[in-house]
């Protein structure tokens, strides 16, 4: 028999594949993947800032402090690159904001609880092995939020990211989709983050949309090579993990290595 | 002769740095014109300022009768705008036809639902129009210069403007390229009575069919026929770095 680790595992695998093949393209493509790596920093500041607060016995969940940290510092960022700050510059800006709220944080919290430290790290660092049925829903929720979001946008993320100029010119509201786009990464980063952790997260939000957005012809390649690739590097991984006794975030990780060395080596004629 | 562009003492700075100074003319629709000037005189901040992406700090512009600055949507709604190809991505895997539907959907409201067949007739008419109707599946990346000039020309064109603004659409290009283009550009211009504004450095592919030529170097130095305004006093007044030598004119730039 199977046995439920296993299952909920996988189901929360497959989850966390779907909602980083919809949204990992849109990164690579509009050159957004550093600045959503950067998303787990924000994670990680709100987490803890979370805990501070709820330590300080506001009856507010840690959950909802991240969210809406993170959302808030993704407008922030999305308002940086708006203003002529380079992506670089403004992930950078969000890095060393969130790190310092992080640890000042931390600080403050552990004052309050001996505790807390651990219960933010807990919170914030989720693993494939201890997912629980909440996860799943919650990652079931995510994947619908995403896709429905993607679905209903990619177009002018891309239009934008091709010709920012000319996409002001015909008349899109750049400014708001930059906020769409940062403030899903955002959700998204947190999503992963606590569900399957850290590894895994930053492994699945850069890795498809940086390699099919190499090897496509097409948008809807990149979307369909992105679910592949998404898909097959979970999949192999929780294999491998399972039959080697391994950690499976660092096995989906080395499964994204393979992939990427079978479509850069192996086919090369099919890399354009 | 009908309202077209109107430009009253415009002037645009960035920080310090003046792109603009002053500049005053106005273009009865439908017309077809030509920016000229040595880089940085502010032939891409004045097609700018026609659709309302740069604010003037003084003056005032209207297009059409409306205000680029207070209506930005309504002109951008009307206006038809070809950036330079440099200032394209092209490493994002977009086909032809995906970047006409670009033109097309803009103009409607999110999230921009259209049957794909319909969506599929309009942009194949569009690219008759621009005679690249073969190329609707290409990938962008590997279209030729000319071609992707044409493919950007038919992204701006496809919500039928009145006015059709380009940012240098010879640039890169070979002669041959460069003739086909202006040819396209006129004919645009002949037969959909569509207003022309271009910034070029060089104005020989589109002589043929007598532009309005403006000299601009932050300042404006002349407007009118090419015959009229590509005089030496002129160009020497423009060109810092003007010379002759022989039968050569060398318009050179001022980097001092």
């Amino acid at each position: 028999m199977v046995s439920p680790i296993l299952i909920n595992m996988i189901v929360s695998s497959v989850l966390s594949a779907g909602i980083a093949s919809a949204v990992s393209p849109l990164a690579a493509l509009s050159r957004s993947t550093m600045a959503a790596l950067q998303m787990l920093h924000v994670v990680i500041a709100g987490g803890f800032l979370g805990v501070l607060i709820y330590h300080m016995g506001m009856p507010i969940p840690p959950i909802a402090t991240t969210i809406v940290f993170s959302l808030l510092m993704s407008i922030a960022i999305a308002e940086l690159i708006e203003r002529g700050f380079t992506q670089d510059v403004a992930a950078a800006i969000s890095a060393f904001t969130s790190c310092a709220i992080a640890a000042l944080s931390g600080f403050l919290a552990s004052r309050i609880s001996s505790t807390a430290l651990t219960e933010a790290w807990s919170f914030l660092i989720g693993s494939l092995v201890l997912i629980r049925i909440t996860d799943i829903l919650t990652l079931a929720l995510l994947l619908i939020i995403t896709t429905v979001l993607v679905l209903m946008f990619h177009r002018e993320v891309i239009y934008i990211s091709f010709d920012e100029e000319g996409a002001r010119a015909m008349g899109l509201r750049v400014r708001y989709y930059r906020y769409l786009l940062y403030g899903l990464l955002s959700v998204v980063a947190v999503g992963l983050s606590m569900s399957l952790g850290a590894i895994i997260a930053h492994i699945l939000l850069a890795a498809p949309g940086a390699i099919s957005s190499k090897i496509s012809t097409s948008i809807r390649q990149v979307f369909g090579y992105s679910l592949g690739i998404s898909m097959l590097s979970v999949c192999i991984g929780i294999v491998l993990a399972y039959r080697l006794a391994l950690p499976p975030g660092a096995m989906i990780g080395v499964a994204v290595v393979l992939i990427y060395l079978v479509f850069t080596i192996c086919l090369r004629g099919f890399r354009r | 002769m009908h309202e077209g562009v109107e430009v009253k003492n415009v002037t645009v700075t960035y920080g310090d740095v003046v792109a603009l100074d002053n500049v005053s003319f106005s273009l009865g629709h439908p017309f077809f014109a030509i920016v000229m000037g040595p880089n940085g005189a502010g032939k891409t901040t004045l097609l700018r300022c026609l659709i309302g992406l740069v604010r003037p700090v003084s003056g005032s512009v209207k297009v059409f009768g409306l205000d680029p600055v207070k209506r930005p949507y309504d002109v951008r709604s009307i206006t038809g705008y070809v950036p330079q190809m440099i200032s394209v991505d092209q490493s994002v895997p977009l086909r032809v036809c995906d970047i006409v539907a670009m033109g097309l959907l803009s103009k409607m409201r999110p999230p921009r639902l259209v049957r794909s067949s319909e969506l599929s007739s309009a942009i194949m008419k569009i690219l008759r129009i621009v005679g690249i109707e073969d190329l609707y599946d290409k990938p962008f990346y590997a279209l030729s210069g000319g071609q992707k000039q044409k493919v950007m020309i038919a992204r701006a064109i496809a919500h039928n403007p009145k006015l059709l603004l380009l940012d240098e659409p010879f640039s890169m290009l070979d002669a041959e390229s460069r003739v086909e283009i202006a040819e396209l550009i006129y004919e645009l211009h002949r037969r959909y009575e569509m207003s022309v504004l271009m910034v070029a450095h060089e104005i020989s592919p589109c002589m043929c069919y007598e532009p309005v030529v403006l000299i601009l170097n932050k300042k404006l130095y002349a407007v009118g026929k090419a015959h009229s305004v590509l005089t030496k006093e002129v160009l020497m007044k423009a060109y810092a770095g003007y010379m002759e030598v022989g039968r050569i004119t060398i318009l050179g730039e001022d980097h001092g």
